[in-house]
């Protein structure tokens, strides 16, 4: 007959070892959501000559939609000054930004030249967050490193950030939104940004 | 890829926030950014450089770039490249790295002797890793605080403990005692290679300025600490108190 302290430990380790396997599956799944974008953003790329904006545009729009949380991206942007903005200024920045984020990618990804992508590692930051570190390698220059911060949302989990080369996107981008509120206020945001779009798109 | 693709990821190899904070003062709310307290002055400098891109050094750059073929380019890029090897290995030092002082060290050997004095990158087809380290970087290491970011006449983007720096590496960078016409190459040569980047920041920021601070700082925390302090920019301060409007967000749609 197991003693005590044998079902006890017995216990502690089929516990722990769930908890690892929890966790290790929670990574996978976040590291496969990193990886699908980016496989979607190669076959993008390797069609680059056959695509104009507007159809890399809407090859990118339900990749980007379903592995951003563009809206939670878009809240944390513009910091405190979300509390000030009414409910359809926040639909509309949430509504451009999201266009912005498809725009830029559709913009910046437009051919290929032999680049490919390669997941480093993936770590567990909390049990909502879990950043995956990952190359874009590129055939005649150094490695870019590309860093993901992935938030679960519900059983999803969704990119929320992009460290590239130790520049973090979503703090670059919040400098920047914040200060245009603050010293211009929300409407030059969002005409600022609807050119950036309109550029992007030519 | 194509010019656009290629002209992000340089930018994001050749420039590099630390975030806004507010505070209040007198019952008036004041926006004082603790890393950037002469920002008024910065943006003026900020556009005299701007003004004197546009006008003279941009044209310049231009006619540089016309005349002289990709090959020719590459290889002036490769030879100041190299001139700058010295610089690192002695900052290598200095910073006790001892093993990236000889990887260096072999670079520069290699290059100079059987790369035509730079021209040719051979350490690079050799995989030898290429390193870039700098006094500023030393004085981080040892401790010296950053100070106040600073745009300084026709240099850009800098910060107090830069200026110290800057005048170390220029005694210890060869370029600096070369004939005046390898020097006017050197800074036609450093110019071309920004355009990448300064068209880039033209075409994605909605505030070039704020864009150029922010990429900057972040960038020389990711030189200075070796990548170490991406863990800590991932989560941005107070980014977990906004996580309480889950609700609020699922109620918003992207609309498209």
């Amino acid at each position: 007959m197991m003693s005590l302290t044998k079902m006890i430990a017995a216990f502690f380790l089929l516990f722990s070892n769930q908890l690892v396997a929890a966790e290790v599956g929670e990574t996978e799944v976040a590291s496969q959501v990193v990886q699908g974008f980016q496989s979607e953003l190669l076959n993008v790329m390797q069609q680059g000559d056959k695509l104009n904006f507007e159809q890399r545009f809407e090859q990118l729009k339900p990749a980007v939609i379903t592995t951003h949380d563009l809206a939670k991206i878009t809240r944390i942007i513009v910091s405190k000054e979300w509390k000030n903005l009414t409910k359809e200024q926040k639909q509309e920045l949430i509504q451009k930004f999201s266009t912005l984020s498809i725009a830029s990618y559709a913009h910046y990804f437009d051919g290929f030249s032999g680049q490919s992508f390669k997941v480093e590692s993936v770590k567990q930051l909390s049990p909502v967050q879990i950043y995956v570190h990952t190359f874009l390698v590129l055939p005649d220059d150094k490695d870019v490193s590309m860093d993901y911060l992935l938030k679960k949302r519900g059983e999803d989990w969704r990119i929320i950030n992009i460290i590239t080369n130790g520049v973090s996107d979503l703090a670059l981008k919040r400098s920047e939104y914040v200060a245009v509120i603050r010293k211009s206020g929300f409407d030059v945001l969002i005409t600022e940004i609807s050119a950036k779009i309109e550029k992007f798109s030519q | 890829m194509r010019v656009n693709s290629r002209l992000a990821f340089r930018f994001i190899g050749v420039v590099g926030i630390l975030l806004l904070t507010a505070c209040a003062s007198s019952g008036e709310i004041v926006e004082v950014n603790e890393q950037d307290p002469h920002e008024d002055l910065n943006r003026s400098m900020y556009a005299f450089n701007d003004g004197v891109d546009t006008y003279v050094a941009s044209p310049l750059v231009t006619g540089y770039q016309w005349v002289l073929p990709d090959l020719l380019e590459t290889g002036v890029t490769n030879f100041f490249s190299n001139l700058k090897e010295p610089k690192t290995i002695l900052n290598d030092g200095l910073q006790g790295k001892e093993e990236q002082a000889g990887i260096d060290f072999e670079r520069f050997l290699i290059n100079t002797l059987l790369g035509f004095g730079g021209l040719i990158d051979v350490a690079s087809y050799a995989e030898i890793e290429h390193h870039e380290e700098d006094f500023d970087q030393t004085l981080a290491v040892w401790g010296v605080p950053r100070g106040e970011y600073l745009v300084l006449p026709m240099l850009g983007p800098s910060a107090y403990r830069t200026i110290p720096g800057e005048v170390v590496d220029a005694f210890c960078s060869p370029v600096n005692y070369a004939v005046w016409p390898i020097q006017l190459l050197g800074i036609f040569n450093a110019r071309s290679n920004a355009s990448q980047s300064l068209n880039f920041i033209n075409e994605a920021a909605v505030d070039p300025y704020v864009f150029m601070r922010a990429s900057y700082l972040q960038w020389r925390d990711y030189q200075i600490t070796e990548g170490a302090n991406i863990s800590d920019d991932l989560l941005i301060p107070g980014v977990d108190e906004m996580f309480d409007d889950e609700e609020e967000l699922e109620a918003l749609e992207i609309g498209l």
